[in-house]
């Protein structure tokens, strides 16, 4: 397959709201810094992909129509992505397709999101669910992934405080990473004590909804050898999907279990095939998972092959994949637990494992990390997505 | 260029259908994915990614795949939704197969735009809201503008606007691909009446695409042979709308530069409007600017009567791609050319005035993808 790799990476400092910019001007920002920081202008890129999850939450139909000349795409060839939570990732996979499939040698992957526009994105992902059956819930995506918490917490032992130290770890590297949206570090008491928003999920083990933008610019192996610019190679990409219905992972004829994440794990394992990835622990310096809840990261962590089906939370409680602890650190920049903007959060795992692997992740860079994985999830846990990036193109040893 | 060479081996699509009232959007996906499968001689078990197309506007779900995935065989496979039209989900499904990424993928695409209370109002919500959503700017509104600008450069034909309007209602009839209208010829977008636009319809498509090294003996392939797409700027205002810039570059690139329009055999083209059916032939390469009528109206233009008299929306230009492979395959039934054609061009629009563009071309040969 055609080499390709992540030679420029941008995002903005994200936050709640923007209001002196619009959604167009917010994906150009982006751009410009990716552009900019891949040597390259617009002359240079062949295709455009656009991250863009529902309509709604930007409150425009098509939205990614809207920016094109704020990006200089005129006349080029642009596309988006919609897979839900996991579009940045699919969206960074897609531009990879687009470089790996011969026809192009530089696309820019470039979006934004603005989710607190929508002033309630909780009754927007409501629409997610089939109308008749179980929108009445009424599911979202808290309701949804408290159950799946309390199914992991069931299954595995775990309670309300290991989830509390998730948030702990998290905040404590976000707080070192300048584009983060939660950057104040809090205790596990401080965490227990926020309020209940769906059990055994608490304010604080929520991610915030966030306005920003991020973009990358990937280049074929001849293009980016001639850039002089630091390569994240895209080693493997995977992506799978699971069951739309949520009452098909409970009861004696589930499909799946919402303890576990097995359609990740074949979305990683697909990804890690394809880089020659087969112990993950120990071949692994960094995994930007995506885990918008302190619950989910659990079973991320356990999908990804980190470790053992529930053993991540005794893991986490032992000080593990925490910045400076041995062995693989999990979401060093805080996560999507600390910012998402759901449009382009997946991007911002690939941009994040691309600053690791070339050693430009200043203050939360994982010592020495040459090899790392981005994982992304869409709609109700149904989209899965994973990409293995590395700074070389040798076998990953 | 690919030295890769790629096919669409199945083809299916639900009925042309105004309102489909006994089947859900999952039965729809369901039916359509089946009978490509069918069509290409495979089960859902030989397929290794899967690509959906949605629009999330209309039929009043946020993220309409999740619903669908199920239906397209797409638990345990590698998905992606291509949001922005069908027709990218169709050049996606390509680039897939050209980068190694799958050896057969299944293209799933739909429209149930009869869920939805008010499609116009949807419609109009992909108006940015500061200017364009308060000039009250649609579809509609779009392909008027479009429509005037052309017929103030070129002047209006109104007696070829009807002989338009009668072939292409003639082969949709004939074909089977016509959707009834409420339509009375009362001007919704001046110069447009609502005898000029596309009548809307319910409709699930798919499509079967692998690799060379994957088509078997008993398969019908038409081989892909250009792909194009562009995206030209959101604002009217900065695009010539006497013509269909994106849908040029569309056309060139997938064209490659060694091949013209016009030595194609068949052409199945997206019309925004009757008048905008002038300016896509023209775009496309089958005619100088202003020279769109007479092309328009040729026999290998639109065997299946095109989209004006059933447009299933976001998959209307993913259709008109389905109908060209039919051609080259020889399988386009009634609305099939003779002698079969040994070539064909798809063209598909999407945006207020076709903002954006892509292009397809096949053969009965493999070559290679421009």
């Amino acid at each position: 397959m055609r080499p390709v790799g992540i030679i420029g990476v941008g995002q903005t400092e994200f936050r709640k709201t923007r209001t002196d910019v619009t959604y167009p001007e917010l994906v150009r920002e982006g751009a410009r810094l990716a552009l900019s920081d891949a040597g390259v202008t617009m002359d240079d890129v062949g295709a455009i992909v656009v991250p863009l999850a529902p309509d709604a939450l930007i409150g425009i139909g098509n939205g990614e129509r809207w920016c094109i000349e704020a990006i200089g795409a005129q006349g080029k060839p642009s596309m988006r992505v919609n897979t839900g939570g996991a579009t940045g990732l699919t969206a960074v996979i897609a531009g990879y397709t687009h470089i790996a499939s011969g026809l192009f040698d530089v696309v820019l992957v470039a979006g934004a999101d603005r989710v607190s526009e929508s002033r309630s994105a909780q009754s927007v992902l409501n629409k997610m669910w089939d109308v008749a059956y179980e929108r009445p819930y009424p599911l979202n995506t808290i309701t949804m992934l408290a159950l799946a918490a309390q199914r992991y917490n069931a299954k595995y032992g775990a309670d309300e405080r290991d989830l509390a130290r998730v948030t702990v770890k998290n905040r404590r590297h976000a707080a070192l990473n300048p584009y983060a949206h939660l950057r104040t570090p809090i205790t596990e008491d401080e965490v227990l004590a926020t309020r209940m928003i769906s059990w055994p999920l608490k304010l604080a083990d929520l991610c915030p909804s966030s306005t920003g933008a991020g973009a990358v610019v990937l280049a074929s192996e001849d293009f980016a050898r001639r850039s002089g610019r630091p390569v994240a190679w895209i080693r493997g990409t995977g992506q799978s999907s699971e069951t739309f219905w949520m009452g098909d992972r409970v009861g004696p004829a589930a499909l799946g279990d919402h303890a576990d994440a097995e359609a990740l794990a074949e979305a990683i394992n697909r990804s890690y095939r394809r880089a020659g990835i087969t112990r993950p622990p120990e071949q692994i310096d960094v995994a930007e998972l995506y885990a918008p809840f302190s619950s989910v990261e659990l079973h991320a962590i356990e999908a990804a092959g980190l470790c053992a089906k529930g053993e991540s939370f005794g893991r986490i409680a032992a000080g593990d994949f925490a910045l400076g602890a041995p062995g693989p650190v999990v979401n060093p920049s805080g996560g999507t637990l600390c910012t998402n903007p759901i449009a382009v959060t997946g991007l911002v795992r690939a941009a994040e494992v691309a600053l690791q692997v070339t050693g430009r992740a200043d203050a939360r860079q994982v010592p020495g990390a040459s090899v790392g994985v981005a994982t992304a999830i869409g709609g109700d846990h149904q989209f899965y997505a994973s990409m293995v990036l590395a700074n070389h193109l040798e076998e990953i040893a | 260029m690919s030295d890769q060479s790629i096919a669409v081996v199945g083809v299916h699509h639900t009925p042309y259908r105004k309102t489909v009232e006994t089947q859900s959007l999952e039965e729809m996906a369901f039916a359509a994915a089946r009978g490509a499968l069918a069509d290409a001689g495979l089960t859902i078990a030989d397929i290794d990614a899967v690509v959906l197309s949605t629009t999330d506007q209309v039929e009043g779900r946020v993220i309409e795949s999740m619903v669908v995935n199920g239906a397209a065989g797409g638990v345990s496979r590698d998905v992606t939704t291509i949001a922005s039209s069908g027709e990218h989900a169709f050049a996606y499904a390509c680039l897939s197969l050209l980068a190694g990424q799958a050896e057969r993928v299944l293209v799933v695409v739909w429209s149930k735009q009869s869920e939805g209370l008010d499609p116009s109002h949807a419609d109009w919500l992909g108006a940015e809201p500061f200017l364009l959503r308060r000039l009250g700017m649609t579809s509609v509104a779009a392909a008027g503008l479009q429509a005037s600008a052309y017929n103030a450069r070129y002047g209006f034909d109104e007696a070829a606007v009807r002989s338009l309007r009668d072939v292409r209602q003639a082969a949709a009839a004939a074909a089977g691909n016509l959707v009834d209208t409420d339509a009375t010829g009362r001007v919704v977008a001046w110069p447009l009446t609502d005898l000029d636009l596309p009548r809307s319809c319910d409709m699930a498509c798919a499509a079967v695409l692998t690799t060379s090294g994957h088509v078997t003996p008993d398969q019908q392939p038409a081989w892909i042979r250009g792909i194009g797409w562009a995206t030209g700027s959101y604002d009217l205002g900065d695009r010539d709308l006497t013509t269909f810039e994106s849908l040029a570059t569309a056309a060139r690139m997938a064209l490659g530069p060694d091949r013209l329009a016009t030595d194609i055999d068949v052409a199945e083209i997206q019309e925004i409007s009757t008048v905008g059916a002038f300016a896509a032939a023209e775009a496309v390469g089958l005619a100088p600017p202003g020279g769109g009528p007479d092309a328009a109206l040729a026999a290998a233009i639109n065997p299946s009567g095109g989209n004006l008299f059933a447009d299933p929306g976001n998959a209307s230009g993913f259709l008109r791609f389905l109908q060209a492979a039919q051609q080259v395959r020889g399988t386009a039934g009634p609305a099939q050319v003779a002698p079969q054609p040994r070539t064909a061009l798809a063209a598909a629009l999407h945006g207020f005035a076709g903002q954006g563009a892509a292009v397809i071309t096949f053969a009965v040969h493999p070559g290679g993808v421009a």
